[in-house]
């Protein structure tokens, strides 16, 4: 499903560059929960990032079902995002000046799609929000807003959903309530998830770990 | 549609939910901003419409009838006045009956021949009181005694300049040195003739020039220079039109009426004065455009502090697959509302507290009595100023946003 062959990302230019990523090859299959771990600085947000059409590597390729993504345009990275991927960020990210159900909503009417509302409530009802959707981001807890970014990032059923650290800013009972609906998505729906963190025991939730070092894969396991 | 339906509800929820704060100071810019282009130029055209007006109220009326180029005087004036009168818009004729003079005061006082004294050479005209009234504002620029009848032979109306005294702004001097109403002055005209008046009234109009004329009553300057000649002559016929006529129409009018004279427009005559207020309009042009950059370099500013704020979730926006030219666009209707409120609330601002405060307390220049003189074409400029500044102003921190890595927008960088 995706396919990474020798990327490379190289921030900077001059004695001042960085090689963040030194060549990585890598797969994700679909229906996989892929953990990309790693040491602070190691690469893997960078890596994520790249994977999910969100920066662009310095060199190498990047296939998704097989379409080369190194030629899609600016905006037809922007409408691949918008149907085919959803993102969970570190931090909180919904949109300040809107209720969970409209941050939920928001992809869906992008896409123009007519039954946004009803979907964005079947979402939070699922991840346990059905009750405070008309509460804004600053009316909720971390718990409540990383709940809502995961049912805002499913609202156009994407075939990958990309989380960057998304338990980081969370005490461990919410931390453990996320990571336990990733694995229910994955496992009942078949969601390929393809996540960075830097917690150990978040591997027990996921397929495979991919882990970097110094911008390389150093190992990658069952 | 799907689009639009997506743009308008980013700048909704923007507008509705955004900085409070934000939001009051970006309207209060923009409606001080609208206010100032409207003042700018509404004073400066006040200026140029007092200058104006001063010139057609003291010196000219609306329109000047001269002698043919060959000629010095028109003739038949009592015919041409009532031909001129009769045309439709038009409220009064003045016919003006010229000379000069050596005019002097105290004459009596004088020690020898080459004492100059309080004396001096004036213009004087030769006027029909009731016809002038109804053309210049002479007769309502009094600030002594009063104004000339039919009839009034061995009177004389004095401007301020050649009276003198406290009220005059030219030196002692250049003055009969403050002479009062009821003195006798002496005039000495061109013809040699002298004749001694008794001073009825004295104007102060404002307009320098007017200022440095004298009035007799025409019969009595007919009578001056040679009454059978003279008593249906006139050098120049000033015409006064109602504000709700067009000079050049009437113009153009009376040129079919095959009167022996010369017809022009006061402009024609204020050459200098349409230099001034040719370069006060460009003055008003520069400040304008100047405070029409400033309000832009501030609602730039607080719009791109605003926007700044917002960096992250432009940054979300992207990732989540909002468009630029969606997100830019919302905020384009932002800068559009603000302006739309900004506009509302600086005319409500002019409207209701700016002008009548400016009506109740005219500026008291040396012209006159200026008030404000707003056109709708300056209302219209202000208005697409104001609205390209907000675009503009909404648009530039935004456009240059959503043209950074996304990742750099969500981190804030």
């Amino acid at each position: 499903m995706i396919k990474a062959i020798k990327l490379h990302k190289i921030y900077g230019q001059g004695t001042a560059a960085v090689h963040a990523i030194k060549g990585i090859d890598f797969e994700v299959e679909s229906g996989e929960f892929v953990a990309i771990m790693g040491r602070s600085g190691s690469g893997k947000s960078t890596l994520l990032h790249m994977v999910g059409l969100l920066d662009n590597p310095t060199s190498g390729g990047i296939y998704i079902d097989n379409k080369n993504i190194g030629e899609m345009s600016t905006e037809e990275k922007s409408r691949f995002r918008l149907e085919q991927m959803g993102y969970v960020f570190q931090e909180y990210s919904l949109v300040l000046e809107m209720n969970l159900l409209e941050n939920v909503y928001l992809p869906a009417l992008c896409l123009n799609r007519k039954d946004y509302k009803e979907r964005a409530m079947e979402l939070l009802e699922m991840v346990g929000l059905g009750h405070r959707y008309k509460h804004y981001p600053n009316q909720s807890s971390g718990g409540e807003q990383q709940r809502a970014s995961i049912a805002r990032a499913l609202i156009n059923r994407p075939k990958i959903l990309f989380a960057d650290e998304p338990t980081a800013s969370l005490d461990i009972s919410s931390a453990k309530t996320i990571l336990e609906l990733f694995k229910r998505l994955n496992k009942e729906q078949g969601q390929t998830i393809v996540m960075v963190t830097h917690e150990p025991e978040d591997e027990q939730y996921v397929d495979r770990v991919i882990w970097l070092k110094d911008g390389l894969v150093e190992t990658s396991f069952q | 549609m799907g689009n639009l339906k997506l743009t308008f509800f980013l700048s909704f929820k923007s507008i509705i939910k955004g900085n409070r704060w934000a939001l009051v100071m970006i309207i209060i810019v923009m409606s001080l901003s609208f206010a100032n282009l409207v003042l700018t130029p509404s004073i400066i055209s006040g200026v140029t419409k007092a200058l104006n007006q001063q010139q057609i109220d003291t010196l000219y009326g609306n329109i000047i009838i001269d002698p043919q180029d060959e000629e010095y005087y028109i003739d038949d004036v009592a015919n041409i006045s009532g031909q001129v009168k009769a045309y439709p818009g038009v409220t009064g004729v003045a016919p003006h009956l010229n000379s000069n003079a050596f005019f002097e005061a105290n004459w009596s006082d004088k020690t020898n021949p080459t004492d100059k004294g309080d004396s001096g050479n004036w213009p004087i005209v030769g006027i029909d009181p009731e016809s002038e009234s109804q053309v210049t504002t002479i007769h309502n620029s009094l600030i002594a005694g009063s104004y000339i009848v039919p009839g009034d032979n061995d009177s004389i109306l004095l401007g301020v300049e050649i009276a003198g005294g406290a009220e005059a702004s030219a030196s002692s001097f250049l003055t009969l040195g403050g002479v009062n109403v009821g003195d006798n002055v002496r005039l000495t005209y061109a013809n040699g003739l002298q004749k001694e008046y008794t001073v009825k009234g004295i104007f102060r109009s404002r307009e320098g020039q007017a200022d440095n004329f004298a009035f007799v009553t025409r019969s009595e300057m007919a009578s001056v220079l040679g009454e059978d000649v003279f008593s249906n002559r006139a050098n120049q016929l000033l015409v006064k039109i109602d504000k709700a006529s067009d000079e050049q129409k009437i113009i153009a009018g009376l040129k079919t009426l095959d009167i022996s004279g010369t017809i022009r427009s006061w402009q024609e005559y204020g050459g200098s004065i349409g230099g001034v207020t040719s370069s006060f309009d460009s003055v008003a042009g520069l400040i304008s455009g100047i405070g029409l950059v400033v309000a832009a370099i501030v609602m730039f500013i607080v719009i791109y502090i605003n926007v700044l704020g917002r960096k992250r979730q432009i940054g979300i926006l992207r990732a989540i697959g909002v468009k630029r030219n969606v997100i830019m666009f919302s905020y384009v209707i932002q800068a559009m509302f603000y302006a739309v409120l900004g506009i509302v609330f600086g005319g409500l601002l002019f409207g209701y507290a700016i002008l009548p405060y400016f009506q109740a307390h005219p500026l008291d220049l040396s012209i006159g009595l200026v008030s404000l003189n707003t056109d709708p074409a300056t209302i219209t400029t202000a208005v697409w100023g104001i609205i390209i500044a907000a675009i503009l102003a909404g648009i530039l921190p935004v456009l240059n946003i959503t043209h950074q890595s996304i990742i750099k927008a969500i981190w804030g960088n």
